[in-house]
């Protein structure tokens, strides 16, 4: 009786504890959903909404805000290829880009090993290191203009006081040096970054690995490329690829120093974007443009995964 | 199970964010935007500005109208406090004012609107001049623009035009048909277009004048360039005894466009306009010349070679006001710095030990006739009216007292120039018998102005400032920059 009453209830108390553990598994799915929502929201609200007005906005011929919009199918995209001016963006961003990875990267990785070092004070190396990470472009772009002044400024004034007076110049103003002067700001306030990131990842190699390569008599150059290096190829890929999106973005610090000039030689499509979309009322172009950019962003991010996956 | 609802929920929300990309692209394409005059207070983003209450509330009410009527007997727009709520928003009685130039002290301005007009409610928005050209967009755009903007002459005034209310026929109803004799010339023909005026000059501004620090010439007993020679000359003289001869902020186009205007209207009067509505080409000879006096400036050291990377505001203008350079290339605007108050702000701000006395002169005689530079400009700030307010009559309230006696005498008292004719500067604060004299006659300066500062296509602002600067680094030769320029202007469809 007992048997067969518990034969009976078993399926139904197998039945009902699979109901409540489903409903529990609904509630706590819908929850997880819940979870993510205001940030689903924001990033379509915010990101993905936005791009899609700007591809709308792409095809028109408007000054961004009149009544009138023309819709002009790929007009936009038509005239981006006369444009002479995203060729000499596109090469101010490269050159820009390149020289900042490069050097942001490499003394950001010898800071880092050097940190990792028996060395005092680490925690203010560190602070300093890192400090002008955290400051305003705005403030930057000020200490430099007044450091690259050509008459009077700090640079000038201590390569002549060092004898080097010959090497004096508009730092700023002269197209020849203007890219370059812009490329050592951002080295200046982004190594710190890069040099946080390495020293991060340094962490996370296990010492054995160093101990054994003493022990193999490994020195510490041949530590550093053997070991140290490869072992921080994520970091690597993470820097260029933060380094090539920041790149394409730069717009504070040029706007704020030279503006993209003189002329057109530090212009990048920041900014040539904001000059379109703002000063010439060329909302249209401006956003034909601004999708030419988050292509190259889409584009190089997936060819550099692609490629790292792939070693 | 669950994984497979977790699927389903996921493919929603990319369905979700699928439509959301096609509405997004798809939405606004009827081509029109709805706009909501319903709202002409400055949104809820109240930073910056000032707003003056009104003494009392009750009975403030105006009228949302049409524009007046050219018949008689119709209420005089302007009129407040005397007819019903139209839309019973709350809101009458109320208007907003965007601009990026007050006209003088914010505060005071505002004060002396509301003491003559108790029943309307100023509310002023003023941010500065990038900000301002951004949050005007957007507002404009969305129909939660202001109900007085204020716009420059040119280009800013040819894009704005659709949503600016004409105002003539409010002008012939306040001061008569012949209304537009009232009006200094150079300010009141850029805002013209036939008989529409889509803004009224508030109160005008010439560039052209040279600007020098007295106490520096005196010192070396130096006198003022008469000539483009004379300028060379007095500069070297003054580089000979190390001080900066002449500040020129050339990181900015305006300000070379400035210096650009003036070589080119003292070479050629007018050409420069002609070449603007497409008549002769930008490779003109005339054109090319000045901008090959314009490559001598750098050339021969009158401009130093660190100003393609200094700003005219503040780098320019603070080492000219400092007392460290000579000469600057500024217009009418600066006039207050004659002034014993203007004086004393400048010690005050750069820790000035003396007095200094800072003069303007008319730019030098390119061309060799014996003539000086003659001055280029127009309004300063226009004001116009927002054709989807619902505060018309306070509106025209408002620019209606600004072009009154009184708000033209206070224009005047801030040194801005008045854009009605019998009004001009208040002289009485002058610091010598020169500036006072200086401020009377520029009355003359500005009736005998060449022509229009603002040019009417961003397109070729962009395209002139780039071969300027080409030009002054050596990129480009004069003639090159002019074909640029020519090349830009043939894009540019005048038609619109």
């Amino acid at each position: 009786m007992q048997r067969t009453s518990m034969g009976a209830d078993t399926p139904s108390v197998l039945a009902g504890a699979k109901r409540a553990r489903r409903t529990r598994s609904i509630n706590r799915s819908w929850t997880n959903y819940l979870y993510i929502l205001p940030l689903f929201v924001f990033i379509l609200g915010f990101v993905y909404f936005a791009i899609g007005y700007t591809i709308y906005v792409s095809f028109l011929d408007w000054n961004g805000f009149s009544r009138r919009r023309e819709f002009i199918g790929l007009e936009n995209f038509a005239e981006m290829l006369d444009d002479r001016i995203i060729l000499r963006a596109l090469k101010n961003t490269a050159l820009f880009g390149i020289l900042a990875i490069v050097m942001q990267m490499l003394l950001g990785f010898l800071l880092a090993v050097l940190l990792k070092t028996r060395i005092r004070f680490k925690t203010v190396y560190k602070t300093i290191f890192f400090l002008p990470v955290v400051l305003a472009p705005a403030v930057i772009s000020y200490i430099f203009r007044h450091i690259y002044q050509a008459e009077g400024g700090p640079l000038n004034t201590l390569l002549e006081s060092i004898g080097l007076g010959a090497l004096q110049q508009a730092w700023l103003a002269d197209p020849s040096f203007a890219l370059y002067a812009l490329t050592l700001i951002n080295i200046w306030q982004w190594t710190g970054f890069s040099f946080l990131l390495y020293f991060a990842a340094l962490t996370l190699i296990d010492e054995h690995l160093y101990e054994a390569a003493r022990i193999d008599g490994a020195n510490f150059m041949q530590v550093l490329r053997y070991i140290t290096f490869p072992l921080l190829k994520s970091t690597h890929l993470t820097l260029v690829i933060l380094g090539f999106i920041g790149a394409l973005k730069t717009f504070d610090i040029v706007y704020l120093t030279t503006g993209g000039g003189p002329g057109r030689s530090t212009e990048f499509m920041s900014t040539y974007i904001f000059k379109e979309a703002i000063l010439e009322y060329n909302a249209g172009y401006a956003a034909a443009l601004a999708l030419f950019v988050v292509m190259l962003c889409v584009t190089s991010t997936a060819i550099q995964l692609y490629l790292y996956r792939n070693q | 199970m669950a994984t497979n609802r977790n699927k389903w929920v996921a493919q929603i929300l990319v369905i979700l964010l699928l439509l959301s990309l096609t509405l997004s692209a798809c939405g606004g394409g009827g081509g029109e935007v709805a706009v909501d005059a319903t709202t002409t207070t400055a949104g809820g983003d109240q930073t910056g500005e000032t707003a003056t209450a009104p003494a009392g509330e009750a009975g403030a009410g105006t009228q949302a109208t049409e524009p007046p009527a050219e018949s008689e007997g119709e209420v005089a727009p302007g009129v407040t406090g005397t007819a019903d709520l139209a839309t019973g928003s709350g809101k009458a009685g109320t208007v907003t004012f965007w601009t990026w130039n007050t006209g003088g002290p914010e505060d005071q301005m505002a004060a002396a609107f509301t003491k003559a007009h108790p029943d309307v409610k100023l509310v002023i928005k003023s941010p500065e001049y990038t900000d301002y050209l951004n949050q005007l967009k957007l507002a404009m755009g969305s129909g939660r623009g202001p109900d007085v903007i204020g716009l420059q002459a040119g280009g800013m005034v040819k894009e704005y035009d659709e949503f600016l209310e004409d105002l003539a026929p409010y002008a012939a109803k306040e001061w008569g048909n012949d209304w537009k004799g009232k009006f200094y010339s150079v300010g009141i023909d850029q805002l013209l277009d036939g008989d529409r005026a889509a803004a009224l000059p508030w109160f005008n501004s010439a560039a052209g004048y040279v600007w020098y620090n007295k106490n520096i010439f005196d010192q070396h007993g130096l006198k003022p360039p008469k000539t483009f020679e004379d300028l060379f000359t007095v500069s070297k003289q003054l580089k000979a005894k190390g001080v900066t001869p002449f500040v020129h902020g050339a990181k900015d186009a305006w300000v070379n466009l400035d210096m650009y205007i003036n070589l080119a209207n003292e070479i050629a009067p007018g050409k420069i306009y002609q070449a603007e509505a497409g008549k002769i080409p930008w490779t003109d000879p005339d054109l090319v010349k000045a901008m090959a006096q314009w490559k001598r400036l750098f050339d021969e050291g009158v401009i130093g070679k660190g100003a393609l990377a200094t700003a005219q505001y503040p780098d320019a203008q603070d080492k000219f006001f400092s007392g460290k350079a000579g000469m600057i290339l500024m217009g009418m605007w600066h006039d207050r710095d004659m002034t014993k108050a203007g004086l004393a702000d400048r010690k005050k701000q750069y820790k000035l030990k003396e007095d200094i006395i800072w003069m303007p002169v008319p730019f030098p005689d390119v061309n060799g006739d014996g003539k000086p530079g003659r001055l280029f400009g127009g309004p300063d700030v226009a004001l116009g009216m927002n054709a989807e307010s619902e505060n018309k009559d306070a509106a025209w309230t408002f620019i209606s007292w600004a072009l009154s006696d009184e708000g033209q005498k206070f224009e005047g008292s801030v040194l801005n120039f008045p854009a009605l004719k019998g009004y001009g500067l208040d002289t009485s604060d002058a610091i010598t018998p020169e500036q006072k004299t200086n401020l009377q006659n520029q009355v003359k300066d500005l009736e005998n102005a060449v022509g229009k500062r603002e040019l009417l296509y961003p397109e070729l602002d962009t395209a002139l400032g780039d071969a300027l600067q080409n030009v002054a680094t050596g990129e480009q030769t004069p003639q090159q920059a002019m074909e640029a320029v020519q090349s830009e202007s043939e894009n540019i469809d005048r038609e619109d």
